[in-house]
């Protein structure tokens, strides 16, 4: 098997990732916090309603009352989840109801709004940042090949590399909004899908769209995900790293991208797995409910692995290719001389008083 | 023609109803105001030509000096028609944007002549009128003075020649691509009433109204739809005709309205319902192509819709039912006309979904209450839209069962089988959030002159499909049966108004439950019952002084052994009242009910005895109007392991919420 295998580089990636165990489990800490305190609302709302009300009797026994209980808790109390019509659209793909004019702006409506809907916004954005300086300490440890348990060391490049890191971090996100925005939205309002004469065409339109949005932000991730690892190797400089990233993705674009559908296959299975085959915890058990919440958190530290070990990978594709990370520089100037000898020798002075 | 319980063999059956040139069977017949006798061209431009005959039988006491002719198509004719002006404001369906340039959005409808059959000339005696907004603009009204009143029992009859244009399909009329679906398209009288006519603009919000009689319609149209033409009633007879067209004559009896449909691409399927008690039925199947999977299901809802309301309302009448499968994107989904439904199906239809099945049921079910009760739509959308959504989700209650949540996500259609849309709730979830924010009209307010759109829809259809949901669980489902039993063969062809209904319920019923309907029906205000407060302890002794003189001693309060003191508060925070129980629930499983038939807004009860653990009221969930049925109960301790177990499952998904971003890139962690 070539060295620089899909496969290879993957393995490669993930052990790299599982290295930095210590890093993954800090930031998994950091993200069930960070989840806590955005469902602490909901999760208040729900206890102040259902606590002291005969719906909790049957909303333990199952799920049969399921869409009653929450379509009744999401209408009085629109406080707590406020508007979720621009996410349902954003998320199914499906247009909500227009004006007359028939068009809205696309990226409209998801800021300014209450409740969990309008909180969500600001909570991934600080999941960005999160995730933006962990990758500054992951990249300098995958680059580093040593320490790669110490968080000390995983903190100190975290530090060393947090402004370009913030800085890349902003880059996807922009690019990412920019493709949405002008690839996929603005796509499709370049025709009425109901002047279309099947449905499948419209249906493949939109799949068309979705596909050519997600292609367009996989390079954009891709090239942040070189450029990373080529800062976690050296390079400096954030826009040379930036290049140096795109460069590489541009040279090896169907390896690259297939490392990144591997990884992103690899991410979304055991969240799949989950949903259909997880147990749900009747509330009352508490020795079920840590086995269960065990089961929840190895779920996300897979998915959180499985993006460090991307990065690992894309380390470890960089350093096999032996391509310069940084741009050459001038030999430097030797300012000691050189031995004469293969041993230096010394030579004994002999100083007399005048 | 009415024929109530002719049964005949499924094979003459077909025969009969595509070419029944013979007499339909026998029945009693609706006496006829309004017949038409109609020739018209269809341009494969979408523009029509017409001449018709009207035979116009006063039956009222009201002499009529005019008649009032609907000209529908105006509503497309220009953004000045009401119509157009009331959509602007937010009124009936969103459908695409008019575009100013675009000759094919709009649609218009114009009366050449008008002359009566003597030939005498009243088109100059053609007015435009716009009783219900005055609008200067709207072309949708005609009124055409008569040279002398039409007296009580007399019959005029009139020609009318016109000509008008499709528009690109809007609110269930028009074309798209090859598929046309006339309705609404040739002048059409208003209803004769013992106060004049009742003839009302076209609005955005509401829908028809017209009185019965015979249409016999000859349409001639381009040659590449011959076979596969539907429309009102029966067909007689089809043949080429010069100038690469085909010519079709359809024949109806005992109607209100004709409407047709055309599209080279529908594939014909026929199929017979025959069901013991019922008359047999031919059913024709207008499909698309690319529907061909859900064929099958088109029609087994279609039997189920003719099984059931024959059984629970009125026998289906007429010897044929069309159903047309509308193209994507025509929106022309959804919509009733006598003998013919348009129905509605996407190309991924997973069957958890009840699409196709629920649009059919319910299009077929307006045959029921839109066809033969008849009702006015314009003023009263309720009698129609909201008894018939109650009878269609009985009805695939029982054919169907409850659906499960389907998402699309872009286009793809995923079931989630575990999240039940229990009927009749889900379906009517629009009614909850109108009686939580706007409240606007009361239901017995003339549908057209409602706020918008939302309260039309919510009175005409979720309101009255629970008030009458509510009614059934309420007053026992054998009474409210026989209520409906009752009104709808009573009052079959005679345009029944909510007092006719209110009246049946009343007899039928009892004066209680017409009361409740009568008083849901004239208020905008919710139903909304609460129990506020729950409370319970040890029975004790009495703390201070007892007895007198020397039998007067100090007690200190002491728990009494077995005994329990509780005390519930129940509020009606909601306007409107409707006929609950409370119920309480005891340590050990005892209960007990207390009936609130009152309209008190609140009631404190004093109870003592066992250990009250629950106060809940209408437990058994009758009152389906409840605008909050989660303050409904009350617990006297707690039970947290429901929001822990919810708390738990959401957190999951919220880290990995959070995580997602991630893995767009949107973080940046890789």
């Amino acid at each position: 098997m070539r060295r620089d295998s899909v496969l290879v580089l993957a393995t490669r990636g993930l052990a790299s990732a599982l290295g930095t165990w210590k890093a993954i489990l800090l930031f998994l800490v950091l993200n069930a916090l960070l989840a806590a305190a955005f469902l602490h609302p909901l999760a208040s709302a729900l206890h102040e309603t259902l606590d002291k009300n005969p719906w909790a009797e049957r909303l333990a026994a199952g799920d049969t009352d399921l869409h009653t209980f929450f379509t009744s808790f999401a209408r009085t109390r629109p406080d707590v989840l406020g508007d979720l019509e621009k996410w349902d659209e954003a998320v199914t793909g499906e247009r909500g109801e227009r004006g007359p004019s028939g068009k809205a702006t696309p990226l409209s409506g998801f800021f300014g709004t209450t409740g969990l809907s309008g909180s969500a916004v600001a909570y991934a954005a600080l999941a960005a940042v999160l995730a933006a300086l962990f990758s500054g300490g992951f990249a300098g440890r995958f680059g580093a090949e040593r320490d790669r348990t110490s968080l000390a060391a995983f903190g100190a490049d975290a530090a060393r590399f947090a402004v370009p890191s913030l800085l890349f971090g902003a880059l996807s996100l922009a690019g990412i909004l920019a493709a949405y925005r002008w690839v996929y939205a603005a796509a499709g309002t370049l025709y009425e899908p109901d002047e279309l004469r099947y449905e499948w065409e419209a249906t493949g339109l939109v799949l068309l769209r979705l596909g050519a949005f997600l292609l367009v932000a996989g390079i954009l991730r891709l090239v942040v995900t070189y450029a990373r690892a080529a800062m976690g190797q050296g390079a400096t400089n954030p826009f040379a790293a930036l290049m140096s990233g795109f460069g590489f993705v541009l040279a090896r674009p169907a390896r690259t991208l297939a490392i990144e559908i591997f990884f992103g296959v690899l991410g979304i299975l055991p969240l799949l797995v989950w949903a259909f085959l997880g147990p749900v915890w009747n509330g009352g058990d508490f020795a079920d409910f840590a086995l269960i919440l065990a089961g929840q958190q190895l779920v996300v530290i897979l998915r959180i692995l499985t993006r460090a070990g991307h990065l690992g990978a894309a380390s470890a594709y960089l350093k096999r290719s032996r391509e310069p990370v940084s741009p050459a520089a001038a030999p430097p100037l030797r300012v000691a001389p050189e031995p004469s000898a293969a041993r230096p020798t010394e030579t004994p002075v002999a100083v007399t008083a005048p | 023609m009415i024929r109530l319980f002719a049964a005949r063999p499924a094979a003459l059956v077909g025969l009969a109803s595509l070419f029944a040139a013979a007499r339909l069977d026998a029945g009693p017949r609706v006496p006829a105001v309004a017949s038409y006798t109609i020739e018209a061209h269809v341009s494969a431009e979408h523009g029509i030509t017409g001449k018709e005959t009207v035979r116009f039988t006063n039956r009222t006491h009201f002499s009529f000096d005019d008649l009032r002719l609907h000209l529908y198509l105006n509503a497309w004719k220009n953004d000045r028609s009401t119509w157009l002006t009331e959509q602007a404001r937010g009124a009936g369906r969103r459908d695409r944007g008019m575009r100013a340039k675009d000759a094919s959005r709009w649609g218009w409808s114009e009366i050449h002549r008008v002359s009566l059959e003597d030939g005498t000339d009243l088109t100059s005696a053609l007015k435009y009128v716009s009783p219900d907004d005055g609008n200067p603009d709207d072309r949708t009204l005609v009124s055409v003075a008569l040279p002398r009143p039409v007296a009580p029992g007399e019959t005029l009859v009139f020609r009318v020649d016109w000509e008008g244009k499709f528009p690109r399909a809007i609110a269930r009329t028009g074309w798209k691509d090859d598929y046309l679906l006339g309705a609404q398209w040739f002048p059409k009288l208003g209803v004769a009433t013992d106060s004049g006519w009742n003839a009302h603009q076209f609005h955005a919000a509401t829908e028809f109204f017209a009185d019965f009689g015979d249409y016999d319609v000859t349409l001639t149209l381009p040659k590449a739809v011959k076979g596969r033409v539907g429309a009102t009633g029966v067909l007689k007879d089809e043949a080429d005709f010069p100038g690469d067209l085909v010519r079709v004559h359809f024949a109806a009896e005992d109607v209100h309205d004709f409407a047709f449909t055309a599209c080279p691409r529908f594939e014909v399927v026929r199929d017979t319902f025959s069901s013991p008690g019922l008359p047999n039925v031919d059913i024709v199947l207008l499909l698309q192509p690319d529907h061909r999977p859900v064929r099958d299901r088109y029609l087994k809802a279609v039997k189920a819709g003719l099984a059931d309301y024959g059984k629970r309302y009125l026998p289906y009448p007429y010897p044929v039912v069309t159903v047309v499968d509308p193209p994507w994107g025509s929106h022309t989904d959804g919509m009733e006309y006598p003998t013919l439904f348009v129905g509605g199906a996407r190309e991924l239809a997973p069957a958890a979904a009840h699409s196709p099945e629920s649009v059919t049921v319910h299009e077929f079910g307006h045959q029921v209450f839109y066809g033969m009760l008849a009702s006015n739509e314009f003023e009263e959308a309720h009698l129609d839209e909201g008894f018939n959504t109650y009878a269609t989700l009985r009805t695939l209650k029982s054919a169907f069962g409850d659906p499960s949540l389907v998402v699309r996500f872009f286009g793809l259609p995923v079931v989630f089988p575990s999240v039940v849309l229990p009927y009749p709730e889900a379906a009517n979830e629009r009614y909850h959030r109108w009686a939580q924010s706007s409240r606007s009209d009361a239901t017995d307010v003339p549908s057209f002159r409602q706020l918008d759109g939302g309260a039309v829809r919510v009175n005409a259809y979720n309101r009255t499909s629970l008030l009458l949901a509510s009614a059934e669980r309420t007053f026992g489902a054998e009474t409210w049966a026989k209520v409906m039993k009752t009104y709808a063969t009573r009052w079959a062809f005679k345009h029944p108004t909510s007092a006719d209904f209110v009246a049946v319920v009343r007899e039928v019923a009892g004066d209680a439950p017409a009361n409740a309907v009568a008083g849901i029906w004239s208020t905008a205000g919710p139903v909304d019952y609460a129990v506020t407060s729950a409370s319970t302890r040890r029975s004790r002794g009495p703390n201070g002084y007892t007895g007198e003189g020397e039998a007067r001693t100090l007690a200190t309060p002491k728990d009494e052994a077995g005994g329990w003191e509780s005390l519930a508060v129940v509020q009606r925070l909601g306007e409107a009242t409707w006929p609950v129980e409370v119920e309480f629930r005891f340590e050990g499983g005892a209960r007990l009910r207390r009936p609130w038939t009152s309209d008190s807004r609140w009631i404190r009860y004093r109870i003592t005895g066992p250990k009250l653990v629950a106060v809940e009221i209408d437990p058994d969930h009758q009152c389906l109007l409840d605008a909050n049925p989660l303050n409904n109960g009350r617990l006297t301790g707690e039970a947290p392991a429901a929001s822990r177990r919810w708390e738990a499952r959401l957190r999951f998904w919220a880290q990995n919420a959070l995580e997602f971003f991630a893995l767009l890139g949107v973080a940046g962690l890789s």
